[in-house]
């Protein structure tokens, strides 16, 4: 049976059992190369269920509304019971959504499905030179892509793999309760991650300097925060008035400003899922910040988000030998 | 990076001082009448825990050339361990504001006890002569209201 038929026979059973009220899933998109997320709450739509190399939306991000009672009601129905399908990046971000109790675990059926990594149809576009994809296939990992002039074109799936997919090493959920398929171990990168480290070595001004180009094509319609599973507050710190901590955004400064706090605020939370990346309208390179945090929380705490329900997230805790070498001494 | 400064500015340095340590650092530092660079405008904060990276950041974002932030020594926090965990948060700052390409010498942390009064003194040289070294903030200015 395909990864396919199985998500679709486990979903109505979920369904039809009565054990959750709903499914988010991964239905076929309206444009090619992109499956649209689907919530599927009656065991007669579970057809509509799909499983391709396009799913790339991190399904996580749905959760904690899930959970979010109306204010306006005076007795908030109980919590609904979701099953969610989850590649890896989706697994370690609910991981971290229970353990920042935006989502029960008891109402939650997670259900691991393997991920080869995913293709992006922006990287088809550019690896092409195509203005737009009309139709995309794979067949074993060659994907014939049809452009918008009507030429079709066969590409090896690792040259399409999107920028996260392709330095994905969890590419299972740790945390599940059911499995469909076979999940794939921990792999390496398929490649270093060239860029990211020439940016490292650079010097601080320049660096500062290509972290403000970046940023200044950002016009802050805020599709990241909307992407992330992480960025769940009622009311983000950009759009608070009390206290006013930037400006509308029509100086860099403000939004310099909105990049700093919501990068930071992934600090030790970032599961590296690249969804802030694909859904930017404008390609602000902001994985080369995000990774920094990612990589910093692994070599100051070793910690890595979403892999263990237990252990604490590295920022709410403390240990005595934690590193002290940025401290200023006057003496 | 060492940048063209006109000869009128002098850095503009905001302190969160924990009102249990560093605080009363800075107050003996004054009532001991010892001389130290006038640039620093001080925040009393409850203590360093407080102290969230929002904070530094909306400094910075709002024309501070320099920001500092100092606690109760670890071990002597009033509040058992507010200063280890702002430990943690500050450790990931400081790396993420250098590789986004903030110089490391614009936001520092330290620790004063209440009886270091001199060692707060000598810490404000410190940090103005290193502002000035760097040259003003190169973050543009956002709102202020």
């Amino acid at each position: 049976m395909s990864v396919q038929d199985d998500i679709r026979q486990t979903a109505g059973q979920l369904l039809a059992d009565g054990k959750v009220d709903l499914v988010i899933g991964f239905a076929e998109g309206t444009l090619a190369m992109k499956a649209a997320p689907c919530f599927i709450t009656a065991a007669d739509d579970v057809e509509q269920l799909v499983w391709n190399s396009f799913c790339l939306n991190n399904l996580a991000v749905y959760l904690s509304r899930c959970f979010t009672p109306d204010p306006q009601l005076r007795e908030p129905p109980p919590p609904p019971k979701v099953a969610v399908i989850v590649k890896g990046c989706d697994g370690r971000s609910v991981v971290g959504l229970i353990k920042e109790q935006q989502a029960p675990r008891e109402n939650l059926t997670i259900i691991a499905v393997p991920c080869d990594g995913m293709l992006d149809a922006d990287v088809a576009r550019r690896v092409l030179g195509a203005e737009e994809i009309v139709a995309a296939d794979e067949v074993d990992g060659a994907v014939k892509i049809t452009d918008e002039t009507g030429k079709e074109t066969t590409v090896d799936r690792k040259e399409l793999l999107a920028e996260a997919c392709r330095f994905c090493t969890h590419r299972a959920a740790a945390v599940y309760d059911q499995t469909i398929g076979e999940l794939p171990a921990d792999a390496d990168p398929l490649a270093p991650d060239d860029q990211f480290e020439a940016y490292c070595q650079k010097p601080t001004a320049d660096k500062w300097r290509q972290f403000c180009s970046e940023i200044s094509k950002c016009v802050l319609c805020k599709a990241c925060r909307s992407a992330c599973p992480n960025c769940y507050c009622r009311t983000c710190f950009a759009d608070q008035t009390r206290p006013n901590w930037m400006g509308s955004g029509a100086k860099l400064g403000d939004v310099i400003f909105y990049h700093l706090g919501r990068l930071f605020h992934q600090a030790g939370r970032c599961v590296d899922c690249g969804a802030c990346v694909r859904a930017c309208p404008v390609g602000v390179d902001l994985r080369t910040f995000t990774y920094k945090l990612v990589e910093d929380a692994e070599q100051l705490f070793d910690f890595t988000p979403g892999l263990d329900l237990e252990q604490a997230p590295p920022l709410t805790v403390f240990a005595p030998g934690d590193s002290e070498n940025f401290i200023t001494d006057p003496e | 990076m060492p940048q063209e400064t006109n000869n009128d500015w002098t850095p503009k340095i905001v302190a969160f001082l924990c009102n249990w340590c560093s605080y009363a650092g800075a107050d003996l530092a004054g009532v001991s009448r010892m001389q130290y660079a006038p640039n620093v405008r001080i925040i009393r904060v409850p203590c360093s825990g407080r102290v969230s990276p929002m904070h530094i950041l909306s400094a910075l974002h709002r024309g501070a050339d320099g920001v500092l932030v100092s606690g109760c020594h670890p071990g002597d926090c009033h509040y058992i361990s507010g200063n280890l965990v702002a430990r943690r948060k500050f450790s990931m700052l400081k790396t993420f504001l250098e590789h986004v390409g903030v110089e490391p010498e614009r936001v520092q942390f330290s620790w004063v006890s209440a009886s270091e009064g001199a060692r707060f003194a000598s810490l404000m040289e410190k940090v103005v002569q290193d502002i000035i070294r760097i040259g003003p903030a190169r973050m543009p200015a956002g709102v202020v209201d």
